[in-house]
């Protein structure tokens, strides 16, 4: 069976699940909306409304909105597997995905889909329409192209905080942590604030690569930005493989780390 | 007089078992340090992003501001959190057969754990102003006055906390009900950044809402010395009010949900 048909059927299953449940389903999908749009109007109405160059600045924030929403959200629902990689890592449970000719990887990323992650879909899908009748189109198709950029950025990130606990004692806590404040540091408008020694910093972070790279190949559309933000998006996910790969070295399995408990 | 005896030997009993949920914050220093460890970073980003878009308005200087989005986090991460709430309804089957009223061990309990984190929170947050440039009597007097509104934003927060560890007793799970909830007094109680920098109509409108008095009033006080177009009477009376409203959806909520609570296997 080939990897794609594979990823088919785990998601087939998947749904499946989680329409069995579907108060469950709707509730989370729902509520991830709303949380979605509360985030996106209340930055919206803090820093942009009325302000002199809020138009500009509006259409600039619904492209990294969308582009952020869809990223993360399709990494959540295709491979949300991945997001538990760090507690399998550090729990020493990664024996079914060792003990199959496949990758461990793609096993762990398929193992789990995360339903509310389709309300992130629905809401970046919106959003995107919006860029379209708001923008140019080669905006939007510009934000269509540099989602699956930050989305494979995502997904390298996912993978390099998940081999965290390979490195370091109860890293999982720790990698949830850089998880969440990469997030936070991608979906601000952080590529308008920051200049000289804030942009360093930022670019030593992985938001540089996973929001602020794309978001400036969306924003400004030159083939230099383009190109430099894919090429980063491609090493950091290799780089995160590799990583991953180093770390395997390092697994101890549940039997080991309790009997050392 | 027995009965005024019991009656304070039960509030004697609420106010050791806050005490107590208060101290076990301080428990585990290092796994608190490491949960907390971001919010300094947080503190900065956000007063970066105030600084470039609102700074203008001139409500605040950057070192008030600094403060001011020190204290909304710090009442934000330790306002409706899922870990407490659990805590709190995970023992309501047990607590059926306890003398004790399981209402008023589950709010004394969430006092004490909100107030704890808050005040380990302050105290992280007090190294880390002064290296974000917002250190000396500033910082003090916001601190001080801090403590002024602490214990009455305990009662406030343990009240909306019951109320979902109440929902918990009935529902199990309220897990993607917190999220928007959350995220509504994290917009609209201006902790990104102060209410008083919003747009109008949004400036007026949120003003009125008690996002505002939860959030923005109390670490406007903090930072100010004063409340932000109202009096400290005002204040007291909105909050007092939702207190009230809060306290009876509880009870009722309460009744309603141990009526129809099902524990495992039921």
């Amino acid at each position: 069976m080939n990897a794609w048909r594979l990823i088919r059927l785990a998601m087939k299953y998947h749904w499946d699940s989680q329409k069995s449940n579907p108060a469950n389903l709707w509730a989370g999908i729902i509520g991830m909306i709303i949380n979605n749009l509360i985030v996106l109007w209340g930055l919206w109405a803090m820093l942009f409304d009325g302000k002199p160059d809020g138009m500009k600045l509006t259409i600039y924030f619904l492209a990294l909105n969308s582009m952020i929403t869809i990223a993360w959200g399709s990494v959540c629902f295709f491979f949300g597997g991945v997001q538990s990689l760090g507690q399998h890592v550090e729990e020493g449970t990664l024996e079914p995905m060792l003990s199959t000719p496949r990758d461990p990887l793609l096993l762990v990323g398929m193992s789990q889909s995360v339903a509310p992650a389709l309300g992130d879909l629905i809401q970046g899908a919106c959003n995107l329409i919006a860029i379209f009748f708001l923008a140019p189109w080669e905006m939007g198709v510009r934000c269509i192209l540099f989602t699956f950029v930050s989305g494979m950025a995502f997904l390298g990130l996912f993978i390099l905080m998940g081999s965290v606990p390979f490195f370091v004692a109860r890293g999982n806590a720790l990698a949830n942590l850089l998880l969440e404040c990469n997030l936070s540091l991608s979906f601000y408008p952080t590529g308008k604030v920051f200049s000289d020694r804030g942009r360093l910093i930022l670019f030593l972070t992985p938001a540089a690569v996973t929001g602020v790279m794309p978001m400036t190949a969306i924003d400004e559309g030159t083939w230099g930005a383009g190109l430099a933000s894919l090429s980063a998006a491609i090493l950091f996910l290799l780089f995160a493989i590799n990583v991953f790969r180093f770390g395997l070295k390092r697994y101890q399995t549940s039997s080991y780390v309790i009997a050392r408990a | 007089m027995t009965s005024f005896s019991t009656s304070l030997e039960s509030i004697n009993f609420h106010r050791r078992h806050a005490w107590f949920n208060l101290r076990e914050q301080f428990s585990d220093i290092p796994t608190a340090i490491a949960a907390n460890a971001l919010i300094p970073f947080f503190v900065w980003i956000l007063s970066e992003i105030w600084q470039r878009f609102n700074s203008s308005q001139g409500n605040f200087t950057l070192k008030e501001i600094i403060l001011y989005i020190g204290i909304t986090e710090l009442l934000f991460m330790t306002f409706v959190r899922l870990g407490s709430i659990s805590r709190a309804s995970g023992d309501f089957s047990i607590a059926l057969s306890r003398p004790r009223s399981w209402l008023m061990m589950s709010f004394s309990g969430l006092i004490g754990r909100s107030t704890g984190g808050r005040i380990f929170m302050l105290l992280m947050l007090m190294v880390a102003f002064p290296l974000l440039g917002s250190g000396g009597q500033l910082m003090v007097d916001s601190v001080l006055r801090f403590f002024i509104v602490l214990p009455w934003l305990a009662v406030l927060q343990g009240l909306f906390a019951l109320l979902f560890a109440v929902a918990q007793v009935l529902w199990h799970q309220t897990n993607y009900f917190l999220m928007p909830f959350g995220k509504i007094f994290l917009v609209l109680g201006g902790v990104w950044g102060p209410v008083a920098d919003f747009s109008e109509p949004w400036k007026s409108v949120l003003l009125k809402l008690p996002p505002s008095d939860l959030f923005f009033q109390p670490a406007y006080f903090c930072v100010k010395g004063h409340f932000y177009g109202i009096t400290a009477g005002e204040w007291l009376l909105r909050t007092g009010i939702l207190a009230a409203v809060l306290a009876l959806c509880n009870i009722y909520f309460f009744r309603y949900a141990k009526r129809e609570h099902q524990a495992y296997g039921g």
